[in-house]
């Protein structure tokens, strides 16, 4: 007999699908040459220096080849893309101030209202640049600062200097020198030393322009023992067209800080999601990463934590979806460069439809990291066999006083388990339900309530036919 | 054709380049169009379902082409064309061979190079074990070898591959196995000596219900570099993997492992197992564990797991307990948890040699 799968529903789009009028202010030529480079750095008022680090990271854009492994980034052509777009509307502190349509859709979002409930300060950002920003008047005093990176660059100045883009250098990849040359928008927070950020900040980027890319920039600095709740949120309408989000995020962890760093992707599926982020950890510091990846066309996102100081910790939990039409290749990479440092990865995946998941991920363990400890455990569960689930984990370890474990499942829905729960008296349809819920159970715990909630419509099960 | 370029052991699927391990490249030379002869013996008897490769025959180009995937193709066109020694084996149909046939290869300062190109046809419900043994330490000597396995239905099919080649030995060996239903295939590899050891194994379990079961140990010291890149690759039906490797390093050391377990859409009810070991024993060794997992279909149970550095601490503590320092309780760990290999060895002497070998290695160890 035919056994017949358990249906789980897509995530209900239609919110994030709601398009504004395109209506820039300013908007830069499709592609890429040093005069779109010269324009947007102007239109920006950039200093020298940073036009200076645009035309190099161009130069490096340009002779760096695409990554000769993943996802197929084909269908890019860079000719199409337009890297900078001004929307109407000036930064502002004041919600009121906001353009009405793009304040109708951070509305429908749920932005403002997260801002007034459970959040400590919010920037919200369309396009290229950043339309509102706002954080608490207690938290100004004790010298935090959260602003969005074009004021960063114009009151911070020493410090954005000291820190953009050092820790993910445009040579990286071709998809960071891009950013250097492009970036536009973003976050910047600096929490004092000893300064714990109860509540989080939330920073949200919408990209509303077809055949756009969005390029921010979030650089965050949590200095000796304070502490600090990060969350980022992305969306935008889907278009016919390729729209490229390249940005990047450079998180400092000094000495004894905390930070969280939470992010719900949610990208329409006309994205390309190339996105770099990389946290420097001190001694006895943490960073926390908490990711989840629902939305674009193709996904390569592999937050790195470079566990710098001794006792440093890393903390990876990370959940990706995908549907048809999805190729979502993420994962984690933790480099233990300092003694007695861990890190724990725990990743759930689903795939279904013809989705295909990747998990792609590294432990490396320095010379010098004796006492490295590092757990990494990744389950999958495919829901049909159109789909893929990939499981590609890489361990390199330079010295023998280390404990490192590495465990990966790929299976689908146990029929013994939901045997096991019908025989106590609950439908297949619920045992099912329950069996998806408490897979992504790990992840959903570690979300900001809100988020969890959105996650939970996730497994909206209904179920056709009876077991096979 | 040049040496330093050969790709060998590409990786299933390729990943970050800083990582290194999306392939390997030989240090020493593959001698291309520069191959001498062998001429020890091999067989230890003499029978009749033993014949030189030459005599392959042509009807079994169709099972060649199945047994794929290698080392690189270079090196297993090398093992096609120049080779210097090999043979046909052929287990009738129904016969189980009460003995295993074995194959002993020498490399000595008359013998340094040795390319063989081996084909065994296990035929419909056979049952048979053969043991291909590489030893002798001349300098620089340089092996690259092929073997193909193919096991018709029903058929149980065991190579042991063994390795104790000297210190400044390369070893290339490529293995390629296909399982028709019903079909067993059982590998075991001892991986011990050589200056740089570069193996692959491809084992396709294209039946419903074939299984396959293998058991690998390697131990690296002083310079030694181990290279492998093995696959398992799902095909048929409630088809059977598990793939156990157990390695201990030290000194200065290197090794990076592959294991691929492939589940083609379709193996429906299938199940894979993967599991790596590695007891690290110097400070400056260096390992390199890539476990993969590949799915084309829901229906299937996949797992796979790595340790590395740490032993089991309940073991150590009962050893040390009974009075066994640290370092000779872990001694004690390794060679246990090399045994689960050796035990499939046929020949009680060759399994005492080898763990006297390993005693042996291991004794500098402080």
């Amino acid at each position: 007999m035919e056994k017949k799968k358990t249906f789980v529903e897509d995530i209900e789009r239609s919110l994030y699908d709601i398009k504004n009028e395109d209506r820039p202010i300013y908007k830069t030529d499709q592609g890429l040459t040093e005069e779109i480079i010269r324009n947007i750095s102007r239109e920006k008022n950039d200093p020298e220096w940073m036009l200076d680090f645009r035309l190099k990271s161009l130069d490096v854009y340009c002779r760096t080849a695409l990554p000769s492994w993943g996802p197929s980034l084909e269908e890019l052509d860079m000719n199409q893309i337009v890297t900078y777009v001004k929307p109407d509307a000036k930064m502002t502190g004041n919600w009121k101030d906001v353009p009405e349509d793009i304040k109708d859709t951070f509305d429908r979002l749920g932005i403002p209202e997260a801002e007034k409930e459970s959040l400590a300060g919010v920037g919200a950002q369309y396009d290229s640049e950043v339309v509102y920003h706002s954080v608490k008047q207690e938290l100004v005093e004790q010298g935090v600062i959260y602003t969005d990176m074009e004021s960063a660059l114009r009151e911070h100045e020493d410090i954005v200097k000291e820190y953009f883009m050092k820790l993910v250098p445009p040579r990286d990849h071709k998809f960071t020198a891009l950013h250097g040359a492009v970036w536009s928008g973003g976050s910047f927070v600096y929490v004092p030393e000893g300064v714990h950020v109860d509540i989080p900040l939330q920073s949200y980027f919408r990209l509303n322009s077809p055949g756009a890319g969005q390029f921010e920039h979030t650089l965050i600095i949590v200095e000796k023992n304070a502490s600090l709740h990060f969350i980022e949120g992305c969306s935008a309408p889907k278009y016919n067209v390729t729209n490229l989000h390249a940005g990047c995020v450079e998180l400092y962890v000094k000495e004894g800080a905390r930070l969280r760093y939470s992010t719900i992707e949610n990208w329409s599926r006309n994205m390309l999601n190339l996105n770099t982020k990389r946290a420097l950890v001190e001694k006895d510091g943490l960073i926390e990463w908490v990711s989840g990846s629902f939305g674009s066309h193709i996904s390569m996102l592999y937050p790195c934590s470079i566990l710098h100081g001794e006792r440093a910790k890393a903390e990876f939990t990370g959940v990706t979806f995908a549907s048809k039409g999805q190729t979502l290749d993420t994962g984690a990479a933790v480099i233990h460069a300092a003694p007695h440092t861990s890190s724990n990865i725990s990743t759930r995946s689903i795939s279904k439809d013809g989705g295909i998941v990747v998990y792609r991920g590294a432990i490396k363990v320095t010379e010098n990291a004796h006492h490295a400890k590092s757990s990494v455990n990744c389950e999958s569960l495919m829901l049909d066999d159109r789909s893929r689930s990939d499981t590609l984990p890489v361990m390199d370890i330079a010295n023998d006083e280390v404990d490192i474990g590495h465990e990966a499942k790929i299976g689908r829905i146990s029929d013994e388990a939901v045997f096991y729960l019908m025989s106590r008296g609950i439908s297949e349809d619920e045992a099912k339900a329950m069996i998806v819920r408490g897979f992504v159970e790990p992840i959903a715990k570690e979300l900001p309530l809100e988020y969890a909630v959105e996650m939970n419509n996730l497994v909206n099960i209904e179920l056709e036919g009876v077991m096979g | 054709m040049t040496n330093t370029n050969t790709v060998l052991n590409p990786i299933p699927m390729r990943t970050w380049r800083w990582l290194g391990v999306n392939e390997t490249k030989l240090t020493g030379e593959i001698p291309f169009g520069k191959i001498g002869n062998y001429n020890k013996k091999v067989l230890q008897d003499d029978r009749a379902a033993i014949a030189p490769i030459a005599q392959l025959p042509k009807e079994l180009a169709a099972y060649a082409a199945k047994t794929d995937a290698v080392v690189s193709e270079e090196t297993s066109r090398l093992a096609e064309t120049e080779n210097n020694s090999g043979y046909y084996i052929e287990i009738a149909a129904g016969e189980k061979l009460a003995a295993p046939i074995e194959l002993k290869y020498e490399l000595d300062q008359e013998n340094p190079t040795l390319v063989d190109r081996h084909f065994i046809a296990a035929r419909k419900g056979s049952e048979s074990t053969i043991l291909i043994s590489y030893t002798g330490d001349a300098p620089k000597a340089f092996h690259n070898g092929l073997t193909r396995v193919y096991a018709e239905a029903g058929a149980i099919v065991h190579l042991i591959k063994l390795q104790l080649l000297g210190d400044t030995a390369v070893h290339i060996d490529a293995v390629s196995t296909y399982a028709e239903k019903d079909a067993k295939i059982e590998f075991t590899t001892i991986e011990l000596g050589a200056a740089e050891s570069i193996t692959s194994l491809k084992t396709n379990l294209a039946g419903d219900q074939s299984t396959a079961d293998i058991q690998s140990i390697y131990f690296g010291d002083g310079q030694r570099k181990i290279d492998m890149n093995y696959v398992l690759r799902h095909e048929g039906k409630q088809t059977d993997g598990s793939m156990q490797v157990h390695g201990a390093l030290l000194d200065h050391s290197s090794k990076t492992f592959r294991g691929t377990l492939d589940f083609i859409k379709g193996t429906k009810g299938s199940v894979g197992r993967e599991a790596e070991e590695i007891v690290l024993l110097s400070p400056s060794v260096r390992n390199r564990s890539v476990p993969l997992m590949l799915a084309g279909e829901d229906d299937v149970d996949g797992h796979h797991a790595v340790s590395v550095g740490k032993m089991n601490e309940e073991k150590l503590f009962y050893l040390m307990s009974r009075g066994l320092s640290l370092r000779d309780a872990e001694k004690l760990v390794i060679e246990a948890s090399f045994q689960p290999a050796l035990d499939r060895l046929p020949d009680a002497g060759i399994k005492e040699q080898i763990s006297e070998y390993i005693r042996r290695r291991l004794a500098h160890v402080e």
